[in-house]
């Protein structure tokens, strides 16, 4: 029974993580697609890089994986190393979801976008639209 | 010691300052508030990151006290949870045993185990829910576009966005437990999922305009018994001084 619910927690967990990765993915693309037909509106919210971080539970679950199949091997030092490579994983996608998320912005700046005065927030991420002409900003 | 001492002696004891400023005076503060926090920061967003802040630290301390490679097995001894930590205790500051209880204080407050991080993830949302209302309410105050509607709206999204964040946030907690003997495994799996859940519902949100809908489905609602009641009241007021008026025999 215990071992039962922990597999459908660890398998929900995976698929959530997957699902935050590809909407960061989505998010990223339909910008981008915005940007390419040149539409004057275009609404963002800040926080995009949180939704690399729980790939930290695929990476560790591979981890461990991977450790237990080589701990047989005396001369084997992964499993031994499994803070190092977590404490890695979690700085890389922190620091490669900010770096994205500047590129994001970057990008609406770079092909003539700029953000509007209002903005609202949510819990997480404050909602801001871009334009091109500041005319077009909601009121 | 005389009557008037005392009472002295009382006033004294418990001080408490009261501001009074006339409406004019409060409304240039407000509208300098305002302008400084949509200029600098936006509030709302930034105080719900004061409690992943926390656990980040939490974390770090838990690193500093088991170790990068710092590994914890729990494990369920004839009904009785333990945790089991791997590496010399000789080495660790606070945890000098090998062995402990999941409940025991010590591992609880490092956020070990599923107690632990189940605990921490409590106090964070707790801390954040008391930031959030009474930053929601100076908003409220501050800016006169607001409504109550508004107010009480963003309010009750926000509560319930923090609340199944927080829930996604201890199912990682629980899986990362699972699947590493990382000690620090479950409590920043239970930070990176809940700020990804925390982001995910904001945009759903966004997207599908939730706190919109419920701030029209709250202001209709006012507007069909409130706001019913005092047209109603209002028509009868009319209607009884035009009947007065007729009475007295007056036209218009």
């Amino acid at each position: 029974m215990r071992s039962h619910l922990t597999v459908i927690s660890v398998t929900l967990m995976h698929i959530l993580a997957l699902a935050f990765f590809a909407l960061f993915l989505w998010i990223g693309l339909s910008t981008w697609q915005d940007i390419v037909a040149g539409k004057p509106v275009v609404d963002t919210q800040t926080g995009l890089r949180y939704l690399l971080l729980p790939l930290i539970l695929p990476i560790l679950h591979i981890m461990s994986i991977v450790g237990r199949k080589l701990s047989s091997s005396d001369k084997n030092r992964l499993p031994k190393r499994q803070g190092d490579i977590f404490v890695i994983a979690v700085i890389m996608l922190f620091a490669g979801g900010w770096l994205l998320e500047a590129r994001y912005f970057s990008l609406l700046e770079d092909n003539g976008y700029q953000p509007c005065e209002n903005s609202s927030s949510g819990i997480r991420s404050v909602f801001i639209t871009y334009t091109k002409d500041t005319s077009l900003c909601p009121a | 010691m005389s009557n008037s001492q005392q009472l002295h002696n009382t006033i004294n004891a418990n001080p408490e300052e009261l501001h009074i400023m006339p409406l004019d005076e409060f409304r240039e503060i407000a509208h300098k508030l305002r302008d400084t926090a949509s200029d600098n920061f936006d509030a709302g967003a930034a105080v719900t990151l004061i409690s992943p802040a926390q656990d980040v630290l939490l974390a770090r301390s838990l690193i500093n006290e088991v170790g990068l490679t710092g590994r914890a097995v729990t494990k369920n001894v004839n009904g009785t949870t333990y945790v089991i930590l791997k590496g010399y205790p000789g080495l660790r500051q606070t945890l000098n045993g090998t062995r402990y209880l999941a409940s025991h204080p010590k591992i609880v407050d490092l956020a070990i185990g599923q107690r632990g991080v189940s605990r921490n993830l409590v106090k964070g949302t707790r801390l954040t829910i008391y930031l959030t209302v009474p930053v929601n309410v100076l908003q409220y105050l501050v800016n006169e576009e607001v409504t109550l509607s508004r107010l009480i709206g963003s309010t009750a999204t926000d509560l319930t966005k923090i609340g199944l964040a927080t829930l996604v946030g201890a199912g990682a907690a629980y899986a990362a437990g699972a699947v590493t003997t990382v000690a620090a495994g479950p409590l920043i799996a239970a930070i990176a999922v809940g700020l990804a859940t925390g982001f995910t519902l904001d945009y759903l949100d966004g997207k599908f305009g939730v706190t919109n809908a419920l701030v029209a489905a709250l202001e209709t609602a006012h507007d069909r018994t409130i706001g019913e009641v005092g047209r109603q009241i209002h028509q009868f007021e009319r209607n009884l001084i035009e009947r007065a008026i007729s009475h007295m025999g007056f036209r218009y």
